[in-house]
């Protein structure tokens, strides 16, 4: 019987540093007998021996073997995570979950409302775009953070803005006095009313905080998108990675099997969240 | 094959099953029964549950899912789980819980740790032929008598022991005693005395388990379910004395070097504070209420949606073991039983 908890042995090959406590690593993964396939939107539980596991989504394939993940240092192991580099050794399991609903989306326009690390969970599907333009419509990438210093992922913006069809808005809350900053400021949702994607046909794709990825929901239904067209991906405390430890559990769903990603009339029937604000006591 | 033996006392089966398996039994313990290994003292087959389910020999409070060495890389070695043992004694409402956990450690991700040691484990059930106060498994169809899912089966028909064979692995060891087989009268006994057990259970469910699902989502907000919860001290004993609470953390234990050192897997419980609180701090459960009726909810309710089997079997462990009791101002029973948080839903608002 394969055994799941065991994680596959990687080596590091590049880091990358994207902000002050973000970072995008590289990682090599062992000769396997067939390639690791993974769809855009799920996730990794990667181990740093010793510490500990968690779970990360998964980022760009840099070929056959090389694939990437973006990590914020916020708990004891994503801390020790990002103090690695090239060579070090981690422990790798997966790919876990379900991704964005890429059938669903075939044909269809694409918002993209992402905010902060938010966007680490969408970088394969814009890799995907880029390498499949013909697959979807119009695409449109609404991005938020902090403050320019809190964005991912910056080298690659000039790219996704020679997409055909596709529009980059970027905002951001705050502009420190010695930034230079040319677009808006504000939370991702003030972007919205220069949108050109077409509410009736498009999909709605969101990653952040859960009370961003709440405004962002309340405001495109506002804007006509269907409750089923606006995904949402979630994220909770995981161990397994497999449905059965229960720790991701939201109502009778699992974020690691179920999810991540579900789609706004499955969060609003659930409780315990506050994308839909339901049943979290005061 | 013979179906059924009748024993004239346990001594000859116990003794045939040290043989070949590390026998678990239930023990007493001071007035309480745990299952532990059986040396020298008598199992003990009357009218109580255990403390602890019998889960805890299958899927330990603590296991070790691997060990690592880190030089070059890492190694990785995983323990041997080849023990046969045997659960004698294991209630039918134990039986169907370690069902459950079949369904949650199987479906797309199998559990070896789990498997290899189901697989390894001879279960040599008993009937109740008495039920203790806190029992409602009739409730759930879980007991008192077990139908099927047993490698042997004990029924204390008083003037000895009816045991029915289910399992290849159960006639090897039925075929060692040689004792006569049963008789229609010991088939027949076993039938009354099982009637007389499931007539005497008081606790009833008030909702039937297949309503449950429509019945808890419509009174998710029910005002009953705060003043449950204002006495709960979220302890966990509900869950750590449940026979079908499965959750665990996945925890390590390392050299200081980091070396070298061991994964492990550890009970868990939803009803402690940190359970569902992410690395920065988050809680999505921080109150008691949330807990609470995450628990119960999944007890009664999406453990079924989501394993196809029900996450209560009715032994009544809950109810005796949460410590609510002197705070709960007269009531009859507990803050964990099922019955009482059913009971209270039912109140129209």
């Amino acid at each position: 019987m394969k055994n799941p908890y065991l994680p596959m042995s990687c080596v590091i090959k590049e880091t990358k540093k994207e902000t002050a406590d973000i970072k995008t690593i590289s990682v090599e993964l062992p000769d396997l007998p067939a390639p690791f396939d993974y769809a855009p939107g799920q996730f990794n539980q990667i181990s740093v021996m010793g510490v500990g596991e968690m779970p990360i989504s998964i980022g760009s394939r840099l070929d056959d073997k090389t694939i990437t993940h973006t990590v914020r240092a916020v708990g004891e192991a994503t801390s020790k995570l990002v103090e690695l580099d090239a060579g070090d050794t981690i422990g790798l399991r997966g790919p876990f979950g379900q991704g964005w609903p890429l059938e669903a989306a075939a044909g269809k326009d694409l918002l993209l409302a992402t905010g902060g690390l938010g966007l680490a969970p969408l970088r394969a599907l814009l890799d995907l775009i880029e390498a499949e333009r013909d697959r979807f419509g119009r695409v449109n990438l609404a991005y938020g953070a902090r403050t320019p210093g809190d964005m991912i992922f910056t080298d690659r913006f000039d790219r996704w803005r020679v997409i055909p069809d596709f529009e980059l808005f970027l905002t951001v809350d705050h502009v420190p006095k010695e930034a230079v900053w040319e677009h808006a400021t504000g939370v991702v949702t003030h972007v919205f009313d220069r949108l050109t994607v077409d509410p009736a046909r498009a999909l709605a794709f969101t990653c952040g905080p859960e009370i961003m990825m709440r405004f962002v929901a309340n405001s495109l239904l506002i804007r006509g998108f269907d409750q089923n067209s606006i995904f949402v991906s979630m994220e909770r405390r995981m161990e397994c990675g497999m449905g059965k430890c229960g720790h991701c559990m939201i109502g009778p769903k699992y974020v690691c099997i179920d999810g991540p990603v579900f789609s706004y009339a499955q969060v609003k029937a659930l409780p315990h969240n506050i994308i839909a604000g339901k049943g979290l006591a005061a | 094959m013979v179906r059924a033996l009748k024993l004239d006392g346990l001594d000859i089966l116990i003794e045939s099953l040290k043989k070949d398996y590390l026998v678990y039994a239930p023990l007493s313990r001071n007035g309480d029964y745990f299952f532990s290994i059986l040396e020298e003292e008598k199992a003990y087959l009357g009218c109580a549950v255990t403390i602890m389910p019998p889960k805890r020999i299958l899927q330990p409070e603590v296991q070790t899912l691997f060990n690592y060495t880190a030089v070059d890389g890492y190694s990785i070695e995983t323990p041997p789980l080849d023990q046969k043992q045997a659960l004698f004694g294991i209630r039918p409402c134990d039986v169907h819980a370690m069902l459950g956990f079949d369904r949650v450690f199987g479906g797309r991700y199998e559990d070896p740790y789990w498997w290899e040691r189901r697989k390894n484990t001879l279960v040599v059930a008993a009937n109740c032929t008495t039920v203790a106060e806190e029992c409602f498994c009739s409730s759930w169809g879980t007991g008192p008598g077990l139908d099927a899912n047993y490698d042997l089966l004990l029924t204390d028909l008083e003037d000895g022991y009816l045991l029915e064979i289910g399992s290849p692995a159960g006639e090897e060891v039925a075929i060692q005693l040689d004792v006569p087989p049963a008789g229609e009268a010991d088939l027949s006994k076993k039938a009354r005395l099982l009637a007389r057990a499931t007539a005497s259970i008081k606790k009833v469910l008030g909702v039937k388990p297949t309503e449950l699902h429509d019945f808890l989502a419509e009174r998710f907000d029910h005002p009953a379910w705060q003043p449950q919860a204002d006495v709960c001290f979220s302890c966990g004993n509900c869950t750590i004395t449940c026979p079908t609470c499965y959750c665990y953390n996945i925890f390590e234990d390392y050299s200081p070097a980091l070396k070298a050192g061991e994964r492990r897997s550890e009970w868990d419980s939803c009803q402690l504070l940190e359970f569902a609180r992410i690395a920065h701090g988050f809680n999505f459960r921080r109150t008691r209420l949330d807990r609470f009726k995450h628990r119960s909810i999944h007890k009664l309710s999406w453990m079924d949606q989501q394993y196809q089997t029900p996450g209560c079997v009715g032994c009544g462990r809950c109810v005796r073991w949460c410590p609510s009791w002197p705070v709960r101002r007269g009531r009859p029973t507990s803050l964990a039983d099922p019955v009482e948080i059913i009971g209270d839903l039912m109140e129209a608002v």
